[in-house]
């Protein structure tokens, strides 16, 4: 830790502020877009299950998977948002 | 015998002639893109990135008592007045058997009645259908001028739009709760869901108050607003790129189909998003709306 602590100390002495920012703007994006990515893709994986086990259930499905769809998907587009606020 | 052998070679010399035919296509586009390049000129010759500044801000072209009219408001005027025009024209004499306009207009009510507003409000949402049919087409069409040809800009990537409709669908759900419940029983029914522990309820409480009151309307508006955003941005630079190549030397001409060819096929994948965010707003408003009048006991 205080090995760590002493590298970033001196890439804050030496390294401009701005030098990191376009990596740190696309890290944001890129971190963001993780969870609802792994979310979007559990949703989708469990409809397709539930429709193929129930075929007639099918439209109760879609629209719970679109509500759940959406409401992950909105995590991720906070960071994109979150990434022109920076720039 | 011979009736085969003839079928089979009438049915030959098509295949044969499509190689042609795609090279007479792919000979006039380019022979098109030279005459706009002589008459009008193609712009940069490098490459750069357009910022967001270049992409989604507008000059104001006149101005109305104080207000700047610019190029989305024009756009979401006139889409107002088109769906406007569309609804009067289809319903003004109705038809016991629909057709034209009449036809569409009710195949479209029909979707929203039965796949949004009674599979999620249940069957009171009935009443609920002219609300969210005027939701969903508003949307989808100022979406739709995304890709539409000429415009090419989606007003709902500018933030106001988006912000006031979600303020319309928060404003219509917590009215609609309160007026139904009463005001304390709303706000005791957002906050103190039902089977919950006491020790858990207090915390629960002021994350359900939170997302209810102040996460919902947010991330209403910065789901469609963002998705548009980024569509454009994307179809922006693709554009702007294939300018670029054909504005380069002789080997761009040719090269430009990459990011032509690929920025058509994003155009297909845009109209689904855009079909795709207009449902998931009024689906979203009608879930809400639903909550506020059944809830969980």
């Amino acid at each position: 830790m205080a090995f760590l602590a002493a590298v970033v100390s001196l890439l804050a002495q030496t390294v401009d502020k701005t030098t990191f920012a376009p990596i740190g703007k696309g890290l944001v994006y890129g971190l963001a877009a993780i969870g609802p990515g792994i979310g979007i893709g559990i949703i989708f994986g469990k409809a397709i299950e539930a429709v193929a086990r129930q075929p007639e259930a099918r439209g109760q499905v879609t629209t719970m998977m679109y509500i759940g769809f959406a409401l992950a998907e909105a995590l991720a587009l906070f960071g994109f948002v979150l990434f022109f606020i920076l720039g | 015998m011979t009736t085969t052998t003839a079928t089979m070679e009438t049915a030959v010399p098509p295949k044969k002639k499509k190689l042609p035919r795609i090279l007479a296509v792919v000979a006039i586009s380019v022979g098109i893109v030279y005459l706009v390049d002589a008459i009008v000129g193609f712009g940069p010759k490098t490459f750069e990135a357009p910022t967001v500044g270049e992409l989604f801000e507008f000059k104001p072209i006149f101005t109305v008592g104080g207000f700047d009219v610019t190029f989305p408001t024009i756009v979401m005027f006139s889409v107002t007045a088109l769906l406007i025009l569309f609804f009067v024209r289809a319903f003004s004499k109705p038809t016991l058997v629909p057709k034209g306009t009449q036809n569409v207009a009710e195949a479209g009510v029909e979707f929203i009645r039965e796949n949004i507003a009674i599979a999620t409000i249940g069957p009171e949402g009935a009443s609920w259908v002219p609300f969210l049919t005027a939701i969903f087409f508003w949307v989808f069409l100022n979406n739709f001028m995304s890709i539409l040809p000429g415009v090419q800009f989606p007003v709902t990537s500018r933030m106001s739009y988006p912000v006031t409709l979600a303020i319309t669908s928060w404003v219509v759900f917590n009215v609609v709760g309160i007026r139904k419940q009463g005001f304390f029983k709303y706000f005791k029914n957002i906050m103190l869901p039902p089977g919950v522990p006491p020790g858990i309820n207090v915390l629960l409480a002021i994350i359900e108050l939170f997302s209810t009151v102040i996460v919902r309307p947010i991330t209403l508006s910065v789901r469609l607003f963002a998705n548009m955003v980024a569509g454009h941005m994307i179809l922006g630079v693709l554009f702007i790129a294939s300018s670029v190549f054909i504005a380069g030397n002789a080997l761009g001409h040719v090269g430009f189909i990459a990011p032509f060819g690929l920025s058509i096929a994003l155009m297909a994948l845009e109209l689904f998003v855009i079909a795709m965010q207009a449902f998931i707003f009024t689906i979203l408003t009608a879930v809400y709306i639903g909550g506020a009048l059944h809830p969980e006991h």
